[in-house]
């Protein structure tokens, strides 16, 4: 995963880099948000750490924009950091349409785990584009048809169109839980 | 006698961000010397010139740097500058300046001190 880091301030964007590099990210950075833009419009890249307040383009002018972006070719992580306090800047940057919110300083630890759960959610991403391409979905809108001739979202798809969970046990597990089923109802040998 | 504690930076727990690394805790330290270096002489000329908005802007951002490297006294007076800045009273205003410009002083000595590897403490 390519990393795409907007931080205006020298010494945070360096620690910052470094840290992402030690966990094996490749980076590219960005001195404010209108050049993080420039080089996400030239290259999009699946996550994007972005400081909030920065000269000529800010924190959530730059997800707006990369959210506003119609047909994306995959979908961008946008994780958030401010030292500003205050959950309603985390609002305004959910607003924005940022996955994450970010308190400065985020110790190297709690890098790790936002970018796990970052990670998790564009495996989630890539799996619901795959899904639909199986269902037959548009390679420029992504809605995929209903049977009733309608086109939808994916996610309007799998809350309105697709069956609840009804799956049952395939032929393999059936076999072994009556293995276990059988050893269990043995009689003792005592 | 200056105790670890009393440090304007923990240099163990940077040096355990950075994979215990050592050459590029020096370097960041160097980048953080520069940095500070330049904000501080934005927020003097910005005090100067009473532009305000323009001492909280320089305030928040040397701010940033000194989160990020755990500078929390310097951090702290950073804040309040940024803080007194916005609400624009003059008296408030110097008395956070000097705050910072002491706690700044302390923490140049000590940069310089570490990436010229004159830091008797070891700092580490």
């Amino acid at each position: 995963v390519k990393i795409l880091l907007a931080e205006d301030e020298l010494a945070g964007r360096a620690l910052l880099n470094t840290q992402l590099k030690r966990l094996g990210y490749e980076t590219v950075v960005a001195e404010d948000g209108r050049l993080a833009w420039e080089q996400f419009e030239r290259e999009p890249v699946e996550v994007v750490i972005t400081d909030l307040m920065m000269p000529h383009m800010d924190g959530l002018e730059l997800c707006r924009r990369i959210r506003a972006i119609e047909r994306p070719p995959f979908y961008t992580y946008v994780m958030m950091l401010t030292s500003l306090d205050g959950k309603e800047w985390a609002l305004q940057g959910i607003a924005a349409g940022a996955d994450d919110f970010v308190t400065k300083p985020a110790t190297f630890d709690e890098l790790v785990i936002r970018l796990r759960v970052a990670e998790h959610t564009l495996h989630l991403e890539r799996g619901m584009r795959r899904l639909e391409s199986l269902l037959g979905g548009c390679v420029e809108c992504h809605r995929v048809p209903t049977p009733d001739g309608r086109r939808i979202s994916m996610r309007s798809y799998l809350t309105e169109v697709a069956p609840r969970d009804e799956r049952v046990p395939c032929p393999d597990c059936r076999l072994r839980d009556a293995h276990v089923s059988a050893a269990s109802s043995e009689p003792c040998r005592a | 006698v200056e105790t670890t504690a009393s440090r304007p930076i923990d240099y163990g727990a940077l040096l355990e961000e950075l994979g215990g690394q050592e050459s590029v805790l020096h370097e960041m330290l160097g980048i953080l010397l520069q940095t500070t270096g330049e904000c501080r002489a934005v927020i003097r000329r910005a005090h100067t010139e009473m532009d305000y908005p323009g001492l909280a802007s320089a305030a928040h951002k040397i701010k940033g740097a000194l989160v990020a490297f755990g500078a929390r006294s310097a951090a702290m007076a950073a804040a309040d500058l940024e803080l007194q800045g916005r609400g624009g009273d003059l008296v408030a205003v110097r008395r956070a300046m000097a705050r910072l410009e002491d706690e700044l002083d302390r923490l140049r000595v000590a940069l310089e001190a570490f990436v010229g590897g004159n830091d008797e403490g070891g700092g580490r």
